[in-house]
């Protein structure tokens, strides 16, 4: 799966504005700590205020681990 | 013949209930089939008397974020009123709302602790694919101590499990469609699934989460915990017992049939 690379600076001028009405951009970091954003944020956003996210470098997804708890009762 | 009798052999437009309305133009929606379908809806709660149980009933009707967004129970566009809030790569369509299964959920600022009481609680969805990995919906703590999630699949296992620590067990019936979560008693919860018999799982009780509940993932306290479901309905309410699970069930059923949506 296709992301976009972030910044640190870049990550926080997103947090907190809407890539389309009613929907915010939500930047997570990978198994590298890289902090991205996903490829539908990119297509569908419609705010004017970030059109520099066209021009973000593409990475292959590497995810951090599904962390999953099981308790033994 | 009169004005009057001219006027009584006219088609009548069906009433449409008050809250089936309100929840409509909140929306802006006026497609026939989905007005119909909201109705119905409305109308089959009420009958069922589950109508005044629900705190949050989210339809997902209409195909964008912000049809998607309102609360059938109260559709003000305020957190207060438990109006969702969409982050990261969510696609929205007619079938409802999928995630990307990297970074999207959905905020229901309706939290655990404040707005919910211990043992009377419950949680529903209508999930249209089947999951292998992730919670389409809930609330976990740290190390997984107390849960108030679906997770309908992890290695084998169903993890679903709400008020008690997280625990798995076999899974039942198709692993999609529609599910209930309904705690009334201290140290046990009852898990509806469909095409198979309720559950009654027994554990420790645990207090609830001061967290809000997500759609899509788990809040897991600090960070989220992303799947890839797509939802057709969601909604958080007081527990439920067998009979209005019942009929709830039929309600959501006969609404997804209406809208084409039914897996």
């Amino acid at each position: 799966m296709i992301v976009y690379i972030l910044t640190e600076q870049q990550k926080e001028l997103l947090i907190g504005k809407e890539y389309i009405k009613d929907s915010y951009f939500n930047p997570i970091q990978d198994i590298e700590d890289n902090w991205i954003i996903s490829e539908e944020e990119i297509s569908q956003c419609t705010n004017k205020e970030v059109e520099w996210i066209k021009d973000l470098p593409q990475i292959q997804f590497n995810p951090k681990p599904p962390t999953m708890f099981i308790i033994t009762e | 013949m009169s004005y009057y009798s001219l006027i009584s052999l006219m088609p009548k437009t069906p009433a449409i209930d008050p809250d089936a309305s309100a929840f409509l133009t909140a929306a802006g929606i006026t497609s026939p089939t989905i007005t119909s379908a909201i109705n119905t809806l409305v109308l089959s709660f009420k009958s069922a008397g589950v109508w005044t149980k629900m705190r949050a009933i989210y339809p997902l009707v209409g195909g964008t974020a912000t049809t998607h967004k309102f609360n059938l129970k109260d559709p003000r566009d305020l957190n207060a009123a438990y109006r969702l809030q969409f982050f990261g790569g969510v696609t929205h369509d007619s079938n409802g709302i999928t995630s990307n299964g990297t970074n999207a959920y959905a905020d229901t600022f309706l939290n655990d602790l404040t707005h919910l009481t211990n043992t009377n609680k419950s949680i529903s969805m209508y999930i249209r694919n089947v999951l292998t990995v992730g919670s389409p919906m809930g609330i976990i703590n740290s190390r997984g101590v107390v849960s108030n999630r679906f997770y309908p699949e992890f290695l084998g296992l169903d993890y679903s499990t709400l008020g008690l620590a997280q625990s798995g067990r076999s899974i039942a019936g198709p692993q999609k469609g529609f599910f209930t979560l309904s705690k009334s008693v201290s140290g046990s919860f009852k898990y509806y699934r469909p095409g198979t018999a309720a559950i009654t799982v027994l554990g420790t009780n645990q207090s609830n989460l001061n967290a809000n509940y997500y759609l899509l993932g788990s809040n897991n306290m600090g960070t989220t915990e992303f799947s890839l479901a797509n939802l057709a309905f969601a909604s958080i309410q007081e527990s439920l017992n067998d009979t209005e699970e019942a009929n709830f069930r039929t309600a959501i059923i006969a609404f997804e049939t209406t809208l084409s949506r039914n897996v």
